[in-house]
């Protein structure tokens, strides 16, 4: 599948199909493509715990759900919990165990050098102390973090790629650190559920977005971005678009697959 | 300082760090014969020693072997390289000198845009 047809065919899928199981390698594909994302100083702060549905005991899913999540928790055969791991710029910086800017490793390999103003002795002489130590001894703080959410969103994208429906919701913290035995400092992104798709890979219609030019723009915040209708239905024509929700078949689509899982219809 | 020569320029303790680690990073082929030369002249040019160079721009941390970088120093120090550059007529010789900054941990670049 091409770059614009995975984006076009990501949607929040609800139904998967609880009695197909995801292959392994799918899954290995998924964490991958995410171990490959753009990361600040080359740190590892998204992490991912894999579970299978049919391996956790009930009591151990009635602990991860949350409202949002219940059916999908109970009908897709795979979950990836991921995480920032709100202590990875420490131990970057402490135990420079990994190949980080801290380490010296992204310098010495010359994917940052002098061109841009690094050497060795900026690194850890400048760097280290001015930019990624302060802050060290308030110990790891919650608040999110771009990078690994990056992660996660490049998953998402492989897991289109290798033909499985996606959808990510929150999952119930403290019932995972139960269940998955996660160290106090991962701080939780998001689920990732995942199976093949029950519904047809339109879900509904592409969901509707705000205008285009009311969330990018060009030079300044006043200056909306023009959209240009041609780029667009190059786009669409290309596979990064869709039909617009919803698609007329749909209602009758959920009464179906509610049927067929057992959810309520109305 | 218009009377500092080449073999001083040669024994400062930062220029024997710049050589050594574009010696590290690039290997013998790096350190060329003109680059204690072109800094040498531009040291003379400013009246400035290569090791008072690198400590107008870094001002020592709380910490042993901690730098902070003194902006408006660092800012200085560009503008002299740029009117070196000017002077030479020439982007190779200012980059010697910029790199003898950036080895002793004084990130800089030229402006590339007009």
């Amino acid at each position: 599948m091409d770059f614009r047809s995975a984006v076009g065919r990501q949607r929040t899928f609800q139904y998967f199909l609880p009695y197909r199981p995801v292959e392994r390698p799918k899954v290995q594909v998924i964490l991958e493509a995410g171990r490959r994302s753009s990361r600040a100083v080359n740190t590892a702060f998204s992490k991912a715990i894999v579970a299978y549905r049919d391996s956790l005991t009930a009591e151990e899913r009635e602990k991860l759900k949350t409202p949002l999540s219940s059916v999908l928790v109970e009908t897709a055969p795979v979950y990836i919990f991921w995480y920032n791991d709100m202590d990875a710029r420490r131990v970057a910086v402490e135990e420079k165990k990994w190949p980080t800017v801290a380490s010296g490793t992204l310098v010495a390999i010359g994917a940052l050098g002098p061109p841009h103003g690094w050497s060795h002795r900026y690194v850890q002489q400048v760097v280290l102390p001015e930019v990624l130590m302060p802050g060290l001894d308030a110990g790891p703080q919650r608040g999110g973090n771009a990078d690994a959410a990056l992660a996660m969103a490049q998953g998402q994208l492989a897991a289109i790629d290798e033909g499985l429906a996606v959808c990510l919701a929150p999952f119930d913290e403290a019932g995972a650190k139960e269940v998955l035995r996660t160290p106090d400092t991962w701080e939780p992104v998001m689920g990732m559920f995942l199976g093949y798709p029950a519904e047809s890979w339109e879900a509904g219609g592409q969901e509707p977005r705000p205008p285009f030019e009311s969330m990018f723009f060009e030079q300044n915040a006043a200056e909306p971005f023009a959209r240009d209708p041609k780029v667009a239905q190059t786009l669409a024509d290309s596979g990064l678009g869709g039909r617009p929700a919803p698609v007329p078949w749909r209602e009758r689509e959920v009464r179906a697959l509610s049927r067929m899982l057992g959810l309520p219809q109305e | 300082m218009k009377d500092l020569q080449t073999a001083d320029v040669r024994n400062a303790e930062t220029v024997h760090r710049w050589l050594a680690s574009r010696l590290d990073l690039w290997g013998r082929k790096a350190l060329t014969d003109d680059l204690v030369e072109t800094l040498t002249r531009f040291c003379q040019r400013i009246g400035k020693a290569p090791d008072e160079m690198v400590d107008d721009c870094l001002r020592p941390g709380k910490d042993r072997d901690v730098f902070v970088l003194r902006t408006r120093a660092r800012r200085d120090y560009m503008e002299r390289i740029e009117e070196f550059e000017a002077e030479t007529g020439s982007r190779e010789q200012a980059n010697i000198v910029r790199s003898f900054l950036i080895h002793n941990g004084v990130a800089m670049n030229p402006d590339l845009l007009p």
